[in-house]
């Protein structure tokens, strides 16, 4: 076959084609090959300012509702502009925009957005349950602690705890704003004595009442995994050294089906349901069905005297305190706040940046802001933001007192229209016992498992053991079974059947997959 | 004709093939796409070629051997700006030597580059994974007594989309805002309108920004989008938001499907089914007017949802107002409650607390499958609302009426991110839920066949109200976490849609100051209607805000006593710390009655306490709880004797500050 033109080209190339091209080719190939490679290994969804057309040039923080009384947290922002307006020429203005009280819309809400690059939002304040989703979502910017504007190491400068909650595969993506852990408010004025240990408080529940919340919902699965890891604490002592390890342990791996672990759960279960139904002998309390409580209904079951305990988060304490029900004719509180009897979850709120931003330096200033030892302890005064600030809760500690919101705001320049209440205010001595309960709680709560399908877990988690908890009929599920849906839950994987088979019933399905 | 056959046919296997084979991968594949660094992908290997190109420029130019007459015509083009410089001989000969180098270098390159994007995508497409990939994140709105049953579905829908366990897409149900607020919102980046926000740092969403809305009725639909487009031009209510002005259309898209149907329905108690529901009114299909007749003459209430918060509260206003009786009609009323569902756990309540049977005289006004929920036990979507399976006496019967409308539930798609992956997911979503309807027609009597109608001004109610809203204005209030001034002044701007144009509000604050002395600083009036201007309901509102006097508990009866110019209702504000100074200790119910009856101007009183009780001698208003209002004492409610003026306290309002206040203006309405 005779060679064309083409073929004369490729012939006079090869004829040139030496052993140094030949390396050369190789060489490149591979540099093409890693260079691919690393760029797709090294980046999320491009970001630039470019990507955000029309957007209003201000420092959009996307958050949930106010928890605290009088704005406080719109009046730290505002702070924060009046402070730009005088350092810089060109401040952008920060401005809270309050989604939802409703966490599962805030996260739906945040996580819509991030898909969508619209640039809607720069800072975030997320439920640490969500950091792991978002982080691994590449929703969220890398947030490098710097230990100079922190003066010191972020370890010794946070609650340890609290910091944890937003590493995501050893890397720190969110920062602690608000520290939450479940609480046990106990009423002082009716007969119900402080407990000694987790057992003690499940036979005094079931005399004097308890509100929990073992609704249907997110919240429902903290108080099993609360129920669950108590199980077996006996002091509060014990609580550091107890093996609680009864879903997952410390990796995240779910255990459930080792050893005798699902019978430890469903005795743990059990117990907690005899203190929450069983105790109803006068008929004063509704009925099971009628009782599935959130945060606020426990909160109003607390206040109105129908229990005489509650399980709630440390938001309830402003509520209560500034309750005048809730205070006696002395104008004190009546009621005691303590630490959970069993080991918490941990709670609380984190700040991020979103990928997206584009304004990430800002938005970086206004995060150092506002964990600032300043903010962080008149968020905690003025309206029950519990602090992440460890030195706080040191010196709450070695003073034996705290400065109230009115001393706070008596310093400040508006502070002065401001004539307290004394008989209703928080004083200072309630304020520093109530940290000090805090601090306990967050030392000693647990975190959820961390998986960017938390919400998928929790799902699964509950609606086998929320009826074994809430229900006599309640049936334990084939506890193998139900732990790899557990397992596929953590990746995000539902399976098609019911998870909660009853151990002969699992073994048939064992396979099925949706 | 036999091959384009089987050409064909072979072509149509193949695709088939292929799309199931790449089904489960889509998802993946598309986010992989969505996150490739498309910027260094591209800009890189454009920017050496370009390097290369003009390496070879001066071969062109010299005399050196030119590799190709089409290299030379690309070079010439590209090239042709540069063509006019005499290149040094030296960078001609080194260029001549670097061109096979260079070449093979880049060429290699881009092929190690393909390499390794190809074997990406095989591994993270193709390749079995451990956790799945993020799911589409879908916010779908509906009125609060269609949220469960739209959760429900989403739930269906989301396991049928599975694959290998994993769901594409996360469907977030939420309850949709009333008319008003929507109208505002979608013109506002879903942004509520708090009104005067000026340099406030912080605004409020409307809740879920949705990517879908389930409106109750076409004729829903239809007054948000109409509102728009007759008011595109106009200021808000509060006369200097930045609204956008552009059409609703090409932000809302209303599919041409409906995703259920259903029917308003007269919802009756087993226990008072036969007292009512007599076979001749059956005959005639239960005409709306004879049921009321019959209503009233058993001492029974027709009761429904605030029109001005509920869709399906409006849809009755307005058939209502077409049908015969009156919405004044002693026997039928609105009550305060914002959806169908918080109607029948009001209902509830009453049936527990009433050991009598007084709570089955009430009869609803609701959709159909409201009643069904209601019955099935559960929550109802309300914290604190649940219960267990009901039957006979105690459940609920819904039966149609030929003047009760039809309920289309369309399905409307919202582009705010104009994103086509996100609207082809809806798509999805929305043919899925027309074949699988969230409510199919259900329920005894006939089948009512006309469509429900809307009309704004059956929505708010007419009887005009002159109210100034005192409020605690002690240190205690200034901390209290509910209602605070910044928590006042949200609720109260939230409120201002049930206000009407005559209506006049004013606010002020009451308190002693260190020594004792009896302060009572004034807002301006304004109307409720929230005309610009400093006279303005806005007005109001920032005073509300901005104020920050306050000091110790004053007795309500001696502020009540201190007004100079009252107006004809009162609403006092307070977290209960104030009736602890009431002169008397225990008679502070007393105590405040006699200063209503010594303030010749006030008729009514309404105490909205958050968070102390009530004292003793103050009766609830008639509307937090429903009762039956057939007997003139009863339609009475806070007053013991003959005396004319009304009044109540509410400690029963919780965290619900905007509801707490609309239940209150809505009760000042009925005694006005």
């Amino acid at each position: 076959m005779a060679a064309g033109p083409s073929g004369a080209f490729w012939s006079r190339w090869y004829e040139r084609f030496t052993r140094f091209h030949l390396r050369l080719a190789a060489a490149c190939f591979l540099a093409g090959a890693v260079f691919v490679i690393a760029v797709s290994q090294h980046s999320g969804s491009p970001s630039s300012q470019t990507a955000c057309p029309g957007r209003p040039d201000d420092l959009v923080i996307g958050t949930g509702a106010e928890i605290g009384a009088g704005g406080v947290r719109h009046d730290v922002i505002k702070a924060w502009n009046d402070e730009q307006r005088e350092l810089k020429k060109k401040p952008l203005k920060a401005t809270l925009v309050e989604i939802s009280e409703s966490s599962d819309e805030q996260r739906s809400e945040l996580a819509a957005a991030a898909q969508s690059k619209r640039c809607a939002y720069d800072v975030l304040l997320l439920d640490v349950a969500y950091i792991t989703e978002f982080a691994r979502n590449h929703y969220l910017e890398k947030f490098e602690l710097d230990p100079g504007k922190l003066g010191g190491l972020p370890e010794r400068y946070f609650l340890r705890k609290s910091l944890e909650t937003g590493r995501v595969d050893g890397e720190q993506f969110a920062v602690p704003f608000a520290a939450d852990a479940p609480l046990l408010y106990r009423r002082t004025d009716a007969p119900a004595p402080p407990p000694q240990d987790t057992k003690k408080f499940l036979e005094l529940a079931r005399e004097h009442g308890y509100a929990a919340q073992f609704d249907d919902y997110e919240g429902g699965t903290v108080n099993l995994l609360e129920a669950i890891f108590s199980a077996g604490s006996q002091k509060a002592e014990d609580r550091k050294t107890q093996a609680d390890d009864l879903v997952f342990d410390d990796r995240g791996d779910v255990v459930l089906d080792q050893d005798d672990n699902g019978e430890k759960v469903m005795d743990a279960l059990r117990a907690w349901r005899e203190a929450l139904f069983a105790g109803n002998r006068d008929d004063t309390r509704p009925p099971p069905g009628e009782s599935a409580l959130r945060e606020e209904s426990s909160l109003q079951a607390f206040r109105t005297g129908l229990v005489g305990y509650m399980r709630n988060w440390p938001f309830a304490f402003n509520r209560l305190a500034a309750d005048p029900l809730m205070r006696d004719d002395d104008g004190s509180l009546k009621f005691q706040v303590l630490s959970f009897p069993g080991t918490g979850v941990l709670g609380g709120v984190d700040l991020a940046i979103a990928k997206d931003s584009p304004h990430k330096e800002e938005a970086r200033e206004l995060i150092y802001y506002l964990i600032s030892q300043d903010v962080q302890e008149r968020l905690f005064a003025c309206a029950g933001y519990p602090p992440v600030v460890a030195a706080l809760y040191e010196r709450y500690e070695r003073s034996g007192t705290a400065r109230t919101c009115g001393d706070l705001a008596a310093d400040g320049a508006d502070g002065a229209g401001r004539p307290a209440e004394r008989d209703t205010e928080i004083t200072g001595d309630q304020l520093v016992r109530f940290a000090g309960e805090v601090h306990e709680a967050v030392d000693h709560a647990r975190p959820r498992p961390k998986s960017a399908y938390y919400a998928t877990f929790s799902q699964v988690f509950r609606s086998c053991l929320l009826p074994v908890a809430t229900t006599a009929s309640g049936a334990a599920p084939d506890f193998h079974y139900f732990s790899d849906a557990l397992r596929d839950a953590l990746n995000g994987r539902r399976r098609s059947d019911d998870a909660c088979h009853p151990p002969a019933q699992a073994a048939l399905k064992s396979d099925i997959r949706g | 004709m036999v091959t384009t056959a089987l050409t064909a046919a072979v072509t149509s296997v193949a695709t088939l093939v292929a799309t199931a084979a790449a089904t489960p991968f889509s998802n993946r594949l598309q986010n992989l796409i969505e996150q490739a660094p498309v910027t260094p992908l591209i800009t890189v290997p454009a920017s050496v070629g370009a390097l290369v190109i003009i390496c070879c420029y001066p071969l062109w130019r010299g005399k050196v051997r030119t590799p190709g007459r089409w290299a030379a015509a690309v070079a010439a083009v590209a090239l042709w700006p540069f063509h006019q410089i005499q290149w040094p001989q030296g960078l001609r000969s080194w260029a001549g030597r670097m061109l096979v180098p260079l070449a093979v270098g880049y060429i290699a390159a881009c092929l190690g580059a393909f390499t390794g994007l190809v074997g990406l995508v095989v591994v993270k497409v193709v390749a079995p994974s451990g956790a799945c990939e993020p799911p589409r994140e879908l916010r779908v709105i509906t009125a609060l007594e269609n949220v469960t049953a739209l959760r429900e579905r989403a739930e269906a829908y989301t396991k049928e989309q599975r694959t290998d366990g994993c769901a594409p897409v996360r469907i977030e149900v939420g309850a949709a805002p009333t008319i008003e607020e929507m109208r505002y919102g979608f013109r506002n980046e879903w942004l509520r309108d708090d009104a005067l926000q000026n340099d406030e740092p912080y605004r409020r969403m409307l809740g879920l920004t949705p990517d879908a809305w389930i409106p109750t009725s076409s004729a829903e639909f239809d007054l948000v989008v109409q509102d728009v487009s007759e008011k595109g031009g106009e200021k808000t209510n509060n006369g200097d938001a930045p609204e956008k002005t552009s059409s609703l259309r090409s932000l809302l898209h209303k599919r041409n499907e409906q995703v259920g149907t259903d029917h308003m329905s007269i919802a009756v108690f087993g226990a008072a089914k036969n007292d009512l529901l007599t076979g001749e009114l059956e005959s005639a299909g239960y005409p709306l007017a004879e049921i009321v007749q019959r209503a009233r003459s058993k001492g029974m209430s027709l009761v429904y949802p605030q029109p001005a918060f509920s869709t399906s509260g409006a849809i009755v206003a307005t058939t209502l107002s077409g049908a015969g009786p009156q919405p004044g009609d002693a026997a039928l009323r609105a009550t305060f409650d914002n959806s169908a569902n918080a109607l029948l756990c009001h209902l509830r309540d009453a049936g527990r607390e009433r050991a009598d049977e007084d709570w089955a005289r009430l009869v609803a006004l609701v959709p159909s499958h409201t009643a069904d929920e209601y019955n099935r036990g559960g929550d109802l979507g309300i914290e604190g609302c649940a219960h267990d399976p009901l039957a006979g006496r105690a459940a609920l019967t819904p039966v149609s009426s030929v003047d009760l409308p039809t309920l289309d539930y369309p399905f409307v798609e919202i582009d705010w991110s104009q994103d086509p992956a996100r609207r082809a997911a809806l798509d999805g979503f929305a043919t899925w839920l027309a074949d699988n309807k969230l409510f199919e027609p259900t329920g005894e009597g006939p089948q009512p066949s006309s469509a429900a109608r809307i009309s704004a001004d059956a929505a708010r109610p007419g009887h005009r109200v002159d109210l100034q809203i005192m409020i605690d204005g002690s240190g205690s209030m200034a901390r209290s976490p509910t209602a605070s001034a910044s928590a006042l002044h949200d609720a109260l701007a939230e409120v201002r849609q049930i206000l009407t144009d005559t209506d006049q509000v004013s606010a002020g604050k009451f308190f002693t100051d260190d020594r004792g002395t009896a302060k009572a600083p004034m807002a301006r009036e304004g109307d409720g209607g929230g005309e610009e201007g400093p006279g303005g309901y806005g007005e109001v509102l920032r005073w509300i805000a901005d104020d920050r006097q306050s000091g110790f508990d004053e007795p309500i009866s001696r502020a009540i006593g201190g007004l100079s110019h009252p107006a004809n209702s009162i609403a006092v504000i307070t977290d209960g710390g104030p009736f602890n100074d009431e002169p008397g200790p225990g008679n502070a119910g007393q105590s405040i009655r006699r200063a209503v009856r010594r303030a010749a101007d006030v008729s009514n009183l309404y105490i909205l306490t958050f968070g102390g009780r009530c004292p003793d001698g103050l009766e609830a208003p008639r509307s937090v709880r429903p009762s039956v209002s057939a007997s003139p004492s009863d339609g009475r409610p806070g007053s013991s004797g003959p005396v004319a003026e009304h009044v109540v306290c509410d400690d029963t309002a919780g965290t619900d500050v905007a509801g707490a206040l609309g239940r209150m203006i809505f009760q000042f309405r009925e005694w006005s």
